[in-house]
C-alpha cells in the first residue's frame, strides 16, 4: 500500500494530478423501509441502515450467508480504483435530521432467516467458513452484530456466539442479550462482544439462543469492518470527518467494499440524511 | 491539469476569484433539506414550466470564471448566516426544474414532464431528484412515486414511496429527494408524478434534478465560515470539480431558521 507522501501529494490527488483520481459519492437515506415509515429506533442503540429507502436504494434480507460487495445493491456506490492504486477516504459528513453517531464500515458478511425461537446451534459460517470472508480475511478490528429483519418475540434470552478470533483460535464465545422491547424490533443493530483479549473475528461458527423470544421472527449475524465514526451533534447540522487532518488517518477502503451505514440515535427518531465522501487513489 | 503542492493551491487563492450569492428571506422550515436558491437575491420567481438551468439562470450564483483549458475546481468558501447554530450546506449544479404540479390530483400526473434533457452529466450518473414544493401544498400527509429513466438509459423505473403533504413536507421550498428502485445509481428524467392521496392544497409543487457537488459545514456560533480545502476541516468534496457552464447553487440543512449568504471560491486549475 502506497502512502500519501505529504500535504502536497494529497493537495495535487485532489485536484486530478498523478492518477489520483478523485471521487466525490454522494448518498441519501429517508426514513421509509419498502417505501413504509420505518420502524423508530431507540435512543442511544445502534439502528441498521441497511434496508433504509434511498440512493442508494435497501439492501435486501439475506436468506443465507453471503458476501456483499460494492456492487450489491443497499451498497453506496463507488468507482474501484485502478492501475494497481488505493482508494482511500479522505473526508466524511453526514447531515441528518436527528442527531447521533454513524458508522461507516465495511459489510463483509451476513446472514439472516436465523430464528427467535430455536434453542439450538444456528450455523452462521459453520466450520469450515463458508462463506469465508474475502475482504479482511485476517480478522483483526471486524466487529460481530445481530440485526432484526423481522420482529422477534418480548422475552429477553442470551445469544451465545462462536467464532474464530483474529490470531486463528476457533471455538471461541461470547454472549449479548436479545428478545424483549428495544432489542427485538426491525432495524436493530447491536454489537456482540468478543471474548476478553480478542481483537477481531475471521468467522463465525453458529449463534445459539439460551431460550426462545417467544416469536420466530427473522435476525441474522454481520460481520462489519468499521472505517469512519461519523458524530452529529444536533438535528440539523452537518457532522464530518476530514482524515487528513484528524483520526484515525486516512482509512483504505477495499476495492470491493460494500459501504454501509449504523446509527446510533440520540433520540428515538428514524433519520432522513444526505451524505458524501471524498476519495483519491494511489 | 491539477493543483502541483501546498504553494500552488496558496497561489490559486490569492486570484479570489469567487461566485457570490444572498438570501433574501429565511427559510421557514428548518431541519429539512431547503432549496436555498428559491430565496435568492434577486429572486428567481416561480418556476412554472420545465426549464434546463445554466450558469446565467436566476438559481445560480455567480459569475462563474470563465477558463481555458484547465477545469474549473472548488477551492474555499467565505460563507456568513443570520444565526449561531449550525448550518450544512450542500453545494450542487441544479439540472433543471419542471414545476406545475398539483397537490391534490392523485392520477399521473405529466405537466411540464419529462423533465428536460440534461445538458450536463448526461448518462445520468450520480445524477439526483427531489420533490421541490414552489408555493405550499396540503397538510395532509401522503405519498408519492415518480417513474424516471434510470443513468443506464432504463425507462419505466418507480421509485419507493416518499412522503409528501403535511408539516415540514409541503411548504414552498422543501426538498424532498426521490429514493431509487434497485441498484440505480442516477436518475437521466422523471417522466411522471404520482400522489397516493390528496395533500388537500393545489398549491405547487416539482421536480427538480441536481448533481451534487460538495459539502460545507457552518458551525461557528459567529455565524461566520471560512472554509478551505486542507486547513479549516468542514468542507468534504475538497477541490470538487465544477462544469464551466454549472447553475452553481446551494441546499440548506439547518437547525433553526436561517438565511446564508457568501462567496464559494472557484478557479480555473
Amino acid at each position: 500500500m502506497a502512502a500519501i507522501t505529504d500535504l502536497s501529494d494529497l493537495i495535487n490527488r485532489q485536484s486530478g494530478g498523478n492518477n489520483g483520481t478523485p471521487e466525490n459519492i454522494f448518498f441519501h437515506k429517508v426514513p421509509r423501509v419498502a417505501g413504509v415509515a420505518a420502524t423508530a429506533p431507540i435512543a442511544g442503540r445502534g439502528c441498521s441502515l441497511w434496508e433504509y429507502d434511498g440512493m442508494p436504494a435497501k439492501g435486501a434480507v439475506p436468506t443465507s450467508g453471503a458476501i456483499p460487495d460494492r456492487t450489491t445493491q443497499g451498497a453506496i456506490p463507488f468507482t474501484a480504483p485502478g492501475g494497481s492504486r488505493d482508494k482511500h477516504l479522505i473526508g466524511a459528513s453526514i447531515a441528518p435530521l436527528v442527531a447521533g453517531v454513524f458508522l461507516l464500515y465495511d459489510r463483509l458478511f451476513h446472514i439472516g432467516g436465523l430464528s427467535g425461537i430455536a434453542t439450538s446451534a444456528q450455523t452462521v459460517q459453520g466450520s469450515p467458513a463458508s462463506p469465508a470472508l474475502t475482504r479482511n480475511t485476517g480478522g483483526e478490528g471486524n466487529m460481530a452484530f445481530y440485526e432484526i429483519y423481522t420482529i422477534i418475540g418480548t422475552t429477553a434470552t442470551t445469544l451465545t456466539m462462536t467464532y474464530t478470533n483474529q490470531g486463528g483460535t476457533s471455538s471461541r464465545t461470547s454472549t449479548i442479550n436479545i428478545g424483549a422491547t428495544g432489542f427485538r424490533e426491525v432495524t436493530r443493530m447491536q454489537r456482540i462482544p468478543l471474548a476478553a483479549g480478542d481483537s477481531g473475528i475471521q468467522s463465525i461458527q453458529t449463534v445459539q439462543l439460551t431460550a426462545t423470544t417467544g416469536t420466530v421472527g427473522n435476525f441474522g449475524i454481520t460481520i462489519a469492518q468499521p472505517l469512519a465514526w461519523i458524530p452529529v451533534g444536533s438535528a440539523g447540522t452537518m457532522g464530518w470527518r476530514d482524515y487528513t487532518t484528524g483520526l484515525p488517518g486516512i482509512p483504505v477502503i477495499n476495492p470491493d467494499a460494500c459501504l454501509s451505514l449504523m446509527f446510533i440515535p440520540s433520540a428515538a427518531t428514524a433519520p432522513e440524511l444526505f451524505g458524501s465522501l471524498a476519495t483519491i487513489e494511489k | 491539469m491539477a493543483i502541483t503542492d501546498f504553494d500552488n493551491y496558496i497561489d490559486r487563492l490569492k486570484e479570489n476569484r469567487a461566485a457570490d450569492f444572498q438570501m433574501a428571506g429565511t427559510p421557514v422550515r428548518p431541519g429539512r433539506t431547503f432549496g436555498a436558491f428559491d430565496l435568492f437575491l434577486p429572486a428567481p420567481g416561480i418556476v412554472t414550466s420545465s426549464v434546463a438551468l445554466n450558469k446565467d439562470s436566476a438559481q445560480a450564483m455567480g459569475p462563474i470564471p470563465a477558463i481555458n483549458t484547465g477545469s474549473l475546481q472548488l477551492l474555499g468558501a467565505r460563507l456568513n448566516s443570520s444565526g449561531s447554530s449550525g448550518i450544512g450546506v450542500i453545494l450542487v449544479d441544479l439540472l433543471n426544474i419542471s414545476a406545475g404540479l398539483n397537490g391534490t390530483v392523485t392520477t399521473a400526473q405529466t405537466t411540464n414532464l419529462p423533465t428536460a434533457a440534461l445538458i450536463r452529466y448526461t448518462s445520468g450518473e450520480g445524477v439526483m431528484a427531489a420533490i421541490f414544493v414552489e408555493s405550499q401544498i396540503g397538510t395532509s400527509i401522503t405519498t408519492f412515486t415518480v417513474s424516471y429513466t434510470n443513468q443506464a438509459g432504463t425507462s419505466g423505473r418507480i421509485s419507493t414511496a416518499n412522503q409528501i403533504g403535511g408539516t415540514t413536507f409541503r411548504e414552498a421550498g422543501v426538498f424532498i429527494n426521490i429514493p431509487l428502485e434497485g441498484s440505480d445509481t442516477g436518475i437521466r428524467s422523471v417522466e411522471s408524478v404520482t400522489l397516493a392521496a390528496s395533500t388537500i392544497t393545489v398549491g405547487s409543487f416539482g421536480v427538480c434534478l441536481y448533481k451534487p457537488l460538495a459539502m460545507l459545514s457552518m458551525e461557528s456560533f459567529t455565524g461566520v465560515s471560512p472554509l478551505d480545502m486542507v486547513s479549516t476541516g468542514g468542507v468534504i468534496g475538497q477541490f470538487a470539480e465544477i462544469n464551466p457552464n454549472a447553475c452553481l447553487s446551494i441546499l440548506t440543512i439547518a437547525n433553526t431558521p436561517q438565511l446564508v449568504s457568501g462567496s464559494i471560491i472557484i478557479n480555473e486549475v
